[in-house]
């Protein structure tokens, strides 16, 4: 098992200034925050990347990890809600053509076969480095929303609890939260944990120049990070 | 060191470097307005042997008493110069009224830091450059070079100002001093070369005159140490800052969604809640939420509001701002109700609001509070001068009624210029906040509601 200081210096070594999702996913969960479950295979691999979603179980997702993808939504290097193992093969497929379309030149390391997760509220969490302010957090509504409704507050770190708990009390993921009329409260717990590990991971790493975590999903009970962006100094 | 500000406040002996009596100069205004300090004053010019009927000294070494403060009113160019005869004479607190360093380019921004530089190996602390300086009701010190025949000075009271701006510091004081709400000091830090926002802030939690902080504030050099000097203020007094312009982000492209939405002005907006300050959205609303929070003793523990008047449309809009405002408007209890219709004709409302209409009288007025207040946290009262029933009276029927419940009120005073004004000026010398504006007395309100709120939260323990 890496330790987060051999993850950090493994992508400075090969002159990254990004993690791989993979990497962020590893960085994240050694601090207590939850990820779906992956297989990492070699894209050129058909037979073991089938295997790989036949062994989390469907629904899977698959994801490209390459260097060149900064927007995976937008390289087309993300394919949601596969359902067996003919169309993860044909996925594969249909992912690499996209790509090589739509981002010149991209290599593709490794793909992701991911578990996907249910539908649930999508919330950003996220940890920067001000330069005024120094390490603070973000948090608000996520998913595909962010940049319309620009929910977002901070909180400056050290955070204590009230800190946390106003903070949330500002945004409107914070409403949907306590649940209402047909949607039921949700685990608050599950995000005041992973607002808490992520303040430790910032506050820890001074190499992290930004975290990313968007979307969130947030269940009734438990929570999950579906996609982790770190940035290194 | 925080108290270093003390001697910045309160100096026996004040110099003024660049005094002169040319039109327009700003040593001709700072040594006019030096004539209200309590203590002794010496200008300093090799031009002048008297000047406004002080002795003038041609250098500052040539002063023959201790110097407690120097203010420096040169040419940028020769400041560097005259901090060594400074130093030479053992002064340790210099105010730069000068402009031309940070704020003027290369070659200002270099001039600044080498004056920093030789600042701090002289021991001597600095407020500026390019600044107003300070200003204290205490002792009549004012540093500030505006003349007082174009800005009138306010009269003492417990709010003090902080400001990055020297231009919003002399309109925040005109305005107060307009309205009849007294100060108890003002500091416009300028560049920041030396003593800065948070310096100013802990000298003011620990100044007795003190009872409120009204901020101005457009950057933040240390935001880190801000915010625990923010925070240290506000556990013991109110503080409400208006944070104005915009900081750009950098211009590299970021991956991350996290910092496309930062924009400075988020983490600004978190630090004020993290200190527990309220933050203001205008001019209008910096002074009126001041006032309210230097006047009211008394927190507002919840979010009932009770609305007297003696014109019903003014309470609709009073109303609408409440909604607004997040406050609730219960109705008025049965047993309230019986005793009101008791003592009121029966053409008066007495749901909430209460409408003592046009023929209301001030006794009316302290009927309604001293029945109704105290089930509600807070009342904003409304009284139209037009109405020949009522009179200046009431002020002090209103005033009495809030300080017998013990509960925040706030007075929407409207019609008539003179007589309107003194009704005002009265209220605000008997503790109770007022307003021009039924709108703009609700946000004073909630203003006071959010500060209770704020800094009545526990922190407990750290993440």
């Amino acid at each position: 098992m890496t330790t987060p200081h051999d993850i950090i210096a493994a992508a400075q070594k090969d002159g990254r200034s990004s993690l791989f999702e993979h990497e962020a996913k590893e960085l994240v969960r050694s601090y207590g925050i939850i990820v779906p479950r992956y297989e990492l295979v070699d894209p050129a691999d058909r037979d073991a990347v089938v295997a790989a979603g036949e062994k989390l179980g469907f629904p899977v997702v698959l994801k490209a990890v390459s260097p060149q993808i900064v927007h995976k939504t937008d390289a087309g290097a993300v394919m949601l809600n596969i359902t067996t193992s003919a169309g993860l093969s044909s996925s594969l497929l249909v992912m690499k053509n996209m790509i090589a379309s739509r981002v010149s030149g991209a290599e593709m390391r490794h793909v992701l076969v991911e578990k996907m997760m249910p539908a649930g509220l999508e919330l950003l969490i996220g940890g920067l480095r001000d330069p005024q302010f120094g390490p603070s957090i973000a948090f608000g509504l996520g998913g595909i929303w962010v940049e319309a409704l620009k929910d977002a507050v901070f909180g400056i770190l050290p955070l204590t609890h009230e800190d946390m708990l106003d903070m949330i009390a500002q945004t409107k993921a914070g409403i949907f939260l306590k649940g209402f009329r047909n949607s039921p409260a949700l685990d608050e717990e599950a995000v005041h944990l992973i607002i808490t590990n992520l303040s430790k991971l910032m506050t820890e790493h001074q190499a992290i120049k930004e975290i990313d975590l968007n979307p969130v999903r947030i269940y009734a009970r438990g929570a999950a990070a579906l996609d982790v962006r770190v940035i290194l100094q | 060191m925080a108290h270093d500000l003390h001697g910045f406040f309160y100096p026996r002996t004040v110099a003024l470097i660049g005094a002169t009596d040319k039109r327009d100069k700003p040593g001709t205004a700072i040594l006019e307005n030096l004539a209200h300090f309590s203590g002794a004053v010496y200008p300093v010019n090799p031009k002048h042997q008297t000047l406004l009927g002080h002795r003038c000294y041609p250098s500052i070494t040539a002063v023959p008493d201790k110097i407690d403060l120097a203010i420096i009113a040169l040419p940028a160019a020769r400041v560097e110069q005259e901090l060594d005869a400074v130093h030479q004479k053992g002064i340790t607190r210099i105010i730069l009224i000068s402009s031309g360093f940070a704020e003027a380019g290369e070659d200002g921004m270099a001039l600044q830091k080498r004056i920093a530089i030789r600042a701090r190996q002289y021991g001597i602390r600095v407020i500026g450059p390019n600044a107003l300086g300070v200003y204290n009701t205490d002792n009549g010190l004012d540093s500030f070079f505006v003349s007082r025949e174009r800005v009138s000075r306010p009269t003492p009271g417990r709010l003090s100002i902080i400001s990055q701006s020297g231009a919003i510091a002399v309109i925040l004081m005109e305005a107060l001093a307009r309205d009849g709400m007294g100060i108890a000091k003002v500091v416009n830090y300028g560049n920041r070369l030396d003593i800065d926002d948070a310096d100013a802030l802990d000298y003011f939690a620990n100044d007795p005159a003190t009872g409120a902080v009204a901020m101005y504030m457009e950057s933040v050099a240390d935001g880190r140490k801000f915010l625990n000097a923010a925070r240290t203020f506000a556990a013991q007094k109110p503080l409400v800052i208006w944070k104005a312009g915009k900081h750009e982000l950098g211009a590299a492209a970021v991956a991350s969604h996290t910092a496309t939405l930062a924009g400075t002005y988020g983490l600004y907006q978190a630090a004020f809640r993290q200190a527990g300050a309220v933050e203001a959205y205008g001019f209008d609303h910096l002074i009126d939420a001041a006032k309210a929070l230097a006047l009211m003793d008394y927190p507002c523990m919840g979010d009932r509001l009770l609305i007297v008047t003696n014109g019903g449309g003014m309470a609709v809009a009073a109303s609408d701002q409440a909604q607004r405002d997040g406050f609730t408007m219960p109705t008025m209890p049965s047993a309230v109700r019986e005793r009101l219709h008791q003592a009121f004709p029966p053409y008066f409302v007495t749901t909430n609001p209460i409408d003592l209409t046009g023929s209301g009288k001030n006794e009316d007025y302290e009927t309604a509070l001293r029945e109704a207040l105290p089930h509600y946290d807070a009342a904003m009262v409304i009284v139209l001068m037009g109405a020949t029933t009522v009179n200046e009276e009431a002020t002090t029927l209103i005033a009495r009624a809030c300080h017998d419940a013990k509960k925040p009120v706030a007075c929407c005073i409207l019609q008539g210029l003179g007589y309107t004004q003194d009704a005002m000026h009265a209220l605000l010398k008997l503790g109770i906040p007022v307003y021009p504006s039924p709108e703009r007395a609700v946000r004073a309100l909630a203003a006071l509601r959010k500060a209770t709120q704020r800094r009545g939260c526990d922190k407990q323990t750290k993440l």
